[in-house]
């Protein structure tokens, strides 16, 4: 399931139970049902960082919740709260100087090694928060261009450009990252051949 | 996603196999409703409204329990299991963590809603300072219990693991507090 869904009827009782009741059993309902979707683009926005990606995640809850009453269903829900997540990411990218770089392996954690997912979670986690964005939006998520120059407020065309861009910085950063483990590996090799090598004198 | 015309640049190998989704920490929905909580955006915990139906129902009984002329006993736990005892110790200061008292609050009455879910009975107090002691009068001074317990909660359990798997889960220890688990003498 790539494509966001439309708007959905299954979120409009839910909604509507929470706006007349205010109560916690209602927005445990509704955090469950969209929970795992806003997680995985809020903890991939934040480079897998998980203490900030926490953070945003709570205030994209905070912020959602606050402006519930307001929302006009013009989009499906998920794409609502993936659109304040964004903002929110954003904000604290911007407060963050640390957040330039992961502090430790982006992966670490969340996939195994040798898994194919590692090499394109650290290669995302590794580009501009911008670039970032978009990749994650439109090959992961699955939102057209059109709903994504909509959550950032760009022009569709921008979003294209945007996109092209990433995906040749996300290559080359996994082809870099391809070339430190060959890398290694002929270290690790040298080593291996000196290690055999009679010892003289 | 006809709209879109593709960029130049593919897209990389095996994108679209990611899983968008990911699992958020469980804890994380404790924290966020105590934050809701906090900023007044939840009404309400139903937890503590007043069950007016268990009420109605609880006065019946006891009127029939007089008119065949004995009274309720104490209710037993739901499940007869072994029971625990959970001394938690004060958090020491700078560790409680971010959060305020009335968040931490909700955390603790959230993981005890879950205790009681899944089937398990649970009670407690929260201890406040200072103490006396009587008793052993001209005995060597001891660290005394009271000096190191911040509450306790009184908990069913399976087992010795399955006490100390309900433990782990709970605020306490999340916000630094050590949990001495201690099985209660059935008898």
């Amino acid at each position: 399931m790539n494509a966001p869904e439309s708007p959905d009827v299954a979120d409009r009782p839910l909604v509507g139970e929470f706006l007349a009741t205010g109560d916690e059993s209602a927005f445990r309902a509704l955090y469950r049902r969209h929970a795992p979707l806003v997680y995985g683009l809020v903890l991939r926005l934040c480079g897998n960082r998980r203490a900030e990606a926490d953070d945003v995640f709570q205030e994209t809850w905070i912020r959602a919740i606050a402006g519930l009453g307001r929302f006009r269903w013009e989009s499906a829900l998920s794409t609502w709260l993936c659109g304040i997540a964004v903002r929110c990411a954003r904000e604290l990218e911007r407060r963050s100087v640390a957040s330039a770089q992961p502090e430790s392996d982006p992966a670490e954690g969340h996939a195994s090694a040798g898994e194919p997912g590692v090499d394109l979670d650290r290669a995302l986690a590794a580009l501009p928060p911008g670039y970032r964005e978009i990749l994650l939006l439109h090959d992961v998520f699955g939102y057209t261009h059109t709903e994504i120059a909509s959550l950032l407020e760009i022009e569709p065309g921008t979003s294209k450009s945007q996109l092209s861009r990433a995906r040749r910085a996300a290559r080359e950063r996994l082809e870099g990252n391809a070339l430190i483990f060959r890398d290694t590996d002929a270290t690790k090799n040298r080593r291996s051949f000196d290690e055999r090598r009679p010892r003289t004198g | 996603m006809s709209e879109d015309h593709e960029p130049d640049e593919a897209p990389l190998p095996g994108i679209g196999l990611m899983r968008p989704e990911k699992d958020s920490p469980p804890e994380l929905e404790d924290r966020i409703v105590a934050a809701l909580y906090e900023r007044r955006l939840l009404r309400s915990d139903p937890r503590r409204r007043f069950p007016w139906s268990i009420a109605a129902a609880a006065v019946l009984l006891l009127g029939l329990g007089f008119l065949i002329g004995r009274l309720p006993r104490p209710a037993l736990p739901a499940v007869a299991q072994p029971r625990f005892i959970l001394f938690l110790e004060p958090i020491p200061q700078g560790s409680e963590g971010a959060g305020s008292e009335a968040a931490r609050v909700v955390e603790y009455r959230s993981w005890a809603g879950r205790v009681r879910q899944s089937g398990r009975t649970i009670s407690g107090e929260k201890l406040v300072g200072g103490f006396r002691r009587v008793g052993a009068e001209g005995g060597p001074p001891r660290l005394s219990a009271s000096e190191i317990l911040g509450g306790y909660f009184v908990i069913s359990a399976r087992d010795f693991d399955d006490a100390v798997s309900v433990a782990r889960d709970c605020p306490h220890a999340r916000h630094g507090g050590a949990i001495v688990v201690r099985a209660i003498d059935p008898t």
